[in-house]
């Protein structure tokens, strides 16, 4: 079963800030990745990574099917598929969603998710000029880096 | 077990066509039978033929070694070989056909027990371990091979031993061993133990490596600790001192606390924002967009269908579909075809799932949304922090302050605190770089225990598999050593057994000669003497044979070629006596030369003798068709055979050529 994965570089790039007090487990850098990528449509499948869970973490049980919906939404743009394209969007969902997995992913829909976590990590690297020293400093960026990549 | 030829019948080879029935006087093989053929008629290949029979060993033959087999200048499609044997009086019967078109051998095998004809090579069980082409020599042979035995330097005794006791068994376990071993270890990588030496050095050197790892992680953290409350407390001694003096006194207490309070700010907006940004629909209005777009297109596009997959998996069960229409074949698969297109129950309560969690988000509220309360959460933050700097200048000032007034303590306290901060990030930096779950590795040295704790268990991995290996490696030797070791045991041992058992025969078969086998090395060795006559090591091999193959209470007939052939006639007069001595049939193909002396002894030596004379039907032969008895002739379109001594003893052709 194919589980979620990080860049081993996004780990070293987080490594200052990898104690901060509200970070609960290492799948909030993971989800800000994450969220970088589909904000900035960028995802990347090649770069080395390190296994993770297989399910989503409680902290993110609540926006699981969220993320489920923005990586349909990524893919279907990727694709060129227009959102009114009925048996794309149901064939799309068939590709990506299985009720099954613990993670409610199929294997290419845990790679999507994967990929689009690693090209934010490429995305977030890219605009700012350091790595995060402060947890709380970092925080009040993401959110500008964040309006940048849905404003570009 | 006892095994006679009871005859054979040939057809459509380079040898005459003629069926030979060798049945004597009460009705059993003769004991002695003598085929007389000129040279020429096909005696050579009438034997190999005998040989393909019993053994089975046409199947090998090459195309152009067969079509060799058909008569010169004939055009038939294919050739017969026939050999009847006699298994403890019943009847096993080979019958090889060579096709001489497509150049192949096929078989036929009939016995009591086998249930008729079988269309292949297939003896009765009892019979097969002595039908091998080594064992088979052992008697059906030409006259030169009993005299081969006591050649120097050959290693015919010993052959005739292997075959003999079937060694060549040892040989198929030690295939059978090498086989098994290549096929255990055919998936490659090292097999030898000097690379299992080699897996476990790098084994040691990852253990001493990750031991060493442990160990500075365990000083790292201790000097982080130790630093660590050695930082606090200098910040501490600033503190009281900042705090202490009379002209610092009041500022350092109020900055203190402002300092204290704009911590405590920032970590609960820090704390506020983290768990806003956990939801994607605060994090930006447009991820909210997105998912809502997302889930008026699925309310539009009917998705997820109300009729899913198993809807019309079910259909396809009915004896009629929801039309009206007999659900045939076509239509079930058809529908089975177009339902895979269709979203099945799970899939489609996911989807359902997922609006219903974008309507419950999105729904109007009277507090502010995700993304509102996520801007100012952020806003706070960035209030605080601006606080908690603002509070930590003015303690730095305050401390600058007083070191700028002479304050040599306080700025020693100041100048260990700075050293300690960087000696501190160091030891962080370490500890991260130890526990990092890099599962790759960089090409230097390997930092992450978790990496060493990886490369460590793939090396484990590598030495219980090639320590399998060895092992296998060592048991292959011992077996090899033990099967070679039993080879060695079993000869000596069936060496002693026949010395002796040839040396009994020889005192009863030459009573009046000495001539005894001193030891059997490769060949056979006379006793106390280095050289025999003709005569004397012809009957020394016939009688080591005979004892050899009279061992283990079997009994088999001596089918020879040329059996006196180049001796002269008083020794032939002694073979003669001596062959009815040794076995139960003997099967002799002579050439009339071969008679003198030979024929007489054999014959006085046995009551049952049967004289076949056969030559080719051709032009020249025709003289003696004239003369042949009234009784006993036997003539088919390529060849005549005469059942009659006197006849077989007054033949006087020895090449076909000289007709």
């Amino acid at each position: 079963m194919a589980r979620f994965r990080m860049r081993n570089d996004a780990r070293t790039w987080f490594k200052q800030i990898a104690d901060f007090e509200h970070f609960k487990t290492d799948f909030d850098q993971y989800y800000l990745c994450l969220m970088a990528g589909f904000a900035s449509g960028r995802s990347n499948e090649t770069g080395t990574t390190t296994e993770m869970v297989e399910s989503f973490v409680e902290d993110y049980k609540e926006a699981s099917r969220f993320l489920i919906g923005l990586l349909v939404m990524a893919e279907l743009k990727k694709a060129g598929i227009e959102i009114f394209e009925r048996d794309s969007v149901r064939d799309m969902f068939k590709r990506l969603v299985d009720p099954h997995s613990p993670n409610q992913l199929t294997d290419e829909g845990m790679r999507r998710m994967n990929a689009y976590a690693s090209g934010g990590y490429d995305y977030l690297s890219e605009q700012r000029e350091t790595k995060p020293y402060s947890g709380e400093e970092f925080l009040r960026d993401y959110a500008q880096l964040i309006e940048g990549a849905v404003a570009a | 077990m006892q095994i006679s030829l009871a005859g054979w019948a040939v057809s459509g080879m380079r040898c005459p066509d003629i069926t030979i029935d060798l049945t004597g006087k009460d009705g059993t093989p003769a004991r002695v039978a003598l085929v007389q053929m000129p040279n020429g008629t096909g005696k050579t290949t009438t034997l190999n033929l005998l040989r393909a029979a019993l053994t089975g060993s046409a199947k090998e033959w090459r195309p152009a070694d067969i079509r060799d087999l058909r008569r010169p200048g004939s055009s038939n499609e294919t050739g017969q070989f026939r050999a009847t044997m006699l298994v403890d009086g019943k009847p096993v019967t080979f019958e090889l056909t060579l096709d001489f078109d497509a150049g192949t051998a096929s078989y036929r095998t009939t016995h009591p027990g086998g249930g008729g004809v079988r269309p292949r090579w297939d003896p009765p069980a009892a019979m097969l371990q002595f039908l091998t082409p080594a064992f088979l020599d052992l008697f059906i042979f030409d006259g030169e091979f009993a005299d081969d035995l006591l050649k120097q330097g050959t290693q015919r005794a010993d052959e005739a031993i292997g075959a003999l006791c079937q060694l060549d068994l040892l040989d198929n376990v030690t295939g059978t061993v090498e086989s098994q071993w290549k096929k255990a270890t055919s998936q490659g990588g090292p097999k030898s133990s000097a690379a299992l030496d080699k897996l476990n050095g790098e084994r040691d050197g990852l253990i001493t490596h990750q031991a060493k790892l442990v160990k500075a992680r365990d000083v790292a953290q201790r000097k982080l600790e130790q630093g660590t409350a050695e930082a606090a407390k200098l910040e501490k001694k600033i503190a009281e001192k900042v705090g202490s003096v009379e002209t610092t006194k009041t500022q350092h207490g109020e900055a203190q606390l402002a300092h204290q309070n704009a911590i405590n700010a920032v970590s609960v907006a820090s704390g506020m924002v983290m768990g806003l940004i956990r939801m994607p629909l605060a994090l930006h209005p447009r991820f909210a967009d997105q998912l809502v777009l997302l889930k008026d297109n699925l309310d539009k596009l009917r998705l997820p269908e109300t009729s899913s997959a198993q809807f019309f998996e079910d259909l396809v069960n009915d004896v009629e579909c929801i039309c009206g229409r007999e659900m045939n074949d076509a239509a079930a698969q058809e529908i089975r075809k177009r339902a895979k297109g269709y979203l099945d129950y799970d899939e489609s309560a996911t989807i359902n799932a997922l609006k219903s969690d974008i309507t419950r988000f999105v729904a109007p509220s009277d507090e502010d949304s995700r993304h509102e309360q996520l801007t100012k959460a952020l806003g706070a933050l960035t209030k605080a922090k601006r606080q908690q700097r603002e509070a930590q200048q003015t303690l730095s000032v305050l401390t600058k302050k007083l070191i700028d007034a002479g304050d040599a303590e306080l700025e020693g306290w100041k100048t260990a605190l700075d050293a300690l901060t960087i000696d501190l990030e160091r030891y962080k930096q370490a500890i991260f770089d130890i526990d990092a779950s890099s599962e790759e590795e960089t090409g230097g040295t390997i930092l992450s225990l978790k990496l060493v704790k990886k490369k460590l268990d793939e090396v484990n991995g590598k030495i219980a598999d090639l320590s399998k290996t060895v092992e296998l490696k060592n048991k292959t030797d011992i077996l090899n050593g033990i099967l070679e070791r039993a080879e060695i045991f079993a000869r000596d041992a069936i060496r002693a057994d026949l010395l002796s058992a040839t040396n009994e025969r020889l005192e009863v078969v030459l009573a009046n000669d000495p001539l005894r086998v001193g030891k059997i090395d490769q060949s056979l060795h006379l006793a106390n003497q280095s050289g025999a006559s003709a005569g004397q090591k012809l009957s020394v091999g016939y009688t080591f044979l005979m004892s050899a193959l009279s061992r283990g209470n079997n009994d088999f007939p001596l089918i020879v070629d040329s059996p006196a052939g180049p001796i002269d006639e008083g020794v032939r007069r002694n073979i003669g006596k001596l062959i009815p001595e040794l076995c139960t049939q003997f099967v002799g193909f002579t050439i009339n030369t071969e008679r003198p002396g030979f024929v007489q002894a054999l014959e006085k030596a046995s009551d049952d003798c049967l004289f076949l004379t056969m030559f080719r039907r051709t032009e020249g032969t025709k003289r003696l068709e004239v003369k042949l008895p009234s009784q006993g002739v036997t003539r088919t379109e390529t060849a005549t055979l005469v059942r009659d001594r006197d006849y077989f003893m007054q033949f006087d052709v020895t090449d076909e050529e000289e007709l």
